[in-house]
């Protein structure tokens, strides 16, 4: 991996999608069908995991969760029998009675494909020692969506691509790799308004491939993204060097230095301290730092681990900035 | 930017679907989106699944799941199945569309421990395998998984 991949690339999600058999998908499923596949999935766990009922989670605990990607936004929106299971570590999840059954999925950071898959697979190993799954021979793991038959599987990695998407040839770049049917989604805004830079890189097809299979794609997808992000990045330097600078260090002195900063500042700023960081402008220790404490002081988030409550957007806003400056000190330096 | 679908609230679901050079964007609020995950009949939902409704139209609508009670139609709205036997229910609406957007129709990947210690699930897995290594002309190793084919034959023959 080069250090432009490190950078490029921010964490790795790889999920798979499984029912029960014999019981109706969640979209029929009645209460007492959905404790059954609760209770089964968990009783296979165990252990270093925690059971969630969404109903029961007040709004900050269940936004945290969903910030930090161990549920969907549909799970707390629409699924009356939802809940989750989460491993002490926050690494493993399994959604339950979402679209499927069974959503279980592993996050790691960096590109950790092949190790995120030997996580989930091992999960699922175990919850289908103590499970049934839907299968058919013919067309694999049965889902609630044809989208996903076969593997069920989601290989997902979170990318950080802002010359790319500044000089306008992300859509090009991902335009090449047409053939290994990937899909990109912006995680916080699309295309130009991408406030962030970051992207999901998933594969769209489930079926007729081997998990194997859709690792090397999805590797091969970010592979070349990060490559074409790094040319374009030489590329933007080199045209525009003096407005990037300018961007990079003014994102750098408000961040550093505001008293209050909203949540979109926040994503934007942190994109031109890590591309900063990249040009070697700033002297950012850890990139990886600077992800984790994006995370951490996404709305939810922050609520739940402040000193103080926090009642208003303002009051929000100040805490934000205040951990921002303090953050920085360690980081950057 | 507002949603597509509503054109009221602001959109947080974005996608960009390119495909021989031709973007298509989408941006939904959650309520929309949910409306298509959920199969409240949306625009959206109609636009995306309407080559189902178009190649199937003369079809009867009539068909109801036996086991969960799914209707074709609304299949067709939403896209999403209610158990695993209306995977046998609706085939033939099934499939097709299966086959457009997966890599063909047979499952080559993970089987769960209990389907896989069948005979019968092994050799359905090989079989699939065997075309695998055929289709991509790998002649070594269809030879290899043909072998394991007939001795899985012979033993389940009792040879």
């Amino acid at each position: 991996m080069t250090e432009n991949m490190k950078d490029s690339v921010i964490s790795t999600r790889v999920r798979l999608a499984r029912n029960l058999k014999g019981i109706p998908f969640p979209s029929k499923i009645g209460a007492g069908q959905a404790n059954v596949v609760a209770g089964k999935v968990y009783e296979a766990l165990g252990k270093g995991y925690k059971l969630y009922n969404i109903a029961r989670l007040n709004e900050s605990e269940a936004g945290a969760l969903v910030e930090k990607h161990l549920i969907s936004k549909e799970l707390v929106a629409s699924c009356p029998f939802g809940s989750v299971i989460v491993g002490d570590d926050e690494t493993l999840s399994v959604m339950l009675n979402e679209e499927d059954h069974v959503r279980e999925q592993v996050i790691l950071s960096g590109l950790k494909l092949e190790e995120a898959y030997r996580l989930v697979d091992g999960l699922d190993d175990r919850i289908g020692e103590n499970a049934q799954f839907a299968f058919s021979e013919r067309l694999g793991y049965l889902t609630a969506c044809p989208t996903n038959l076969g593997t069920g599987m989601r290989a997902s990695v979170m990318m950080f691509l802002p010359a790319l998407t500044i000089t306008d040839t992300l859509m090009q770049s991902v335009n090449a790799l047409g053939m290994l049917n990937i899909a990109l989604r912006g995680v916080y805004g699309e295309g130009s308004d991408a406030i962030g830079f970051i992207y999901q890189i998933s594969n769209r097809r489930t079926l007729g491939l081997t998990e194997n299979d859709i690792l090397g794609l999805v590797r091969t997808a970010v592979n070349h993204l990060s490559e074409a992000e790094e040319r374009a990045r030489e590329f933007l330097i080199a045209t525009r060097e003096i407005s990037v600078k300018d961007e990079i260090m003014r994102a750098y002195g408000i961040a550093a230095n505001a008293y209050r900063l909203s949540n979109q500042e926040l994503i934007r700023y942190f994109a031109f301290i890590k591309l900063g960081a990249y040009y070697k402008l700033i002297p950012v220790k850890r990139v990886f730092a600077l992800d984790e404490l994006m995370t951490s002081l996404q709305p939810y988030n922050l609520i739940s681990a402040a000193d103080r409550p926090l009642n208003t957007p303002e009051e929000r806003d100040v805490y934000r900035a205040e951990c921002v400056r303090e953050a920085l000190k360690e980081i950057v330096g | 930017m507002l949603c597509d679908a509503c054109k009221k609230n602001e959109a947080t679901y974005h996608t960009i679907r390119q495909y021989n050079g031709i973007k298509t964007e989408t941006h939904l609020c959650s309520e929309c989106r949910r409306k298509f995950v959920t199969g409240g009949k949306s625009d959206f939902a109609n636009a995306f699944f309407s080559d189902f409704s178009s190649a199937f139209g003369t079809a009867k609508k009539k068909r109801v799941c036996r086991e969960c009670g799914t209707t074709e139609e609304e299949f067709l709205n939403t896209g999403y199945v209610g158990c695993e036997n209306c995977y046998k229910e609706f085939a033939n609406l099934i499939l097709p569309r299966v086959s457009q957007m997966q890599q063909g129709l047979i499952h080559v990947g993970k089987m769960p421990s209990v389907a896989a210690s069948t005979v019968e699930g092994e050799y359905a897995r090989l079989k699939a395998e065997l075309k695998k290594a055929v289709d991509a002309e790998d002649y070594e190793r269809a030879a290899k998984i043909n072998l394991k084919l007939k001795k899985l034959k012979n033993e389940s023959q009792g040879v």
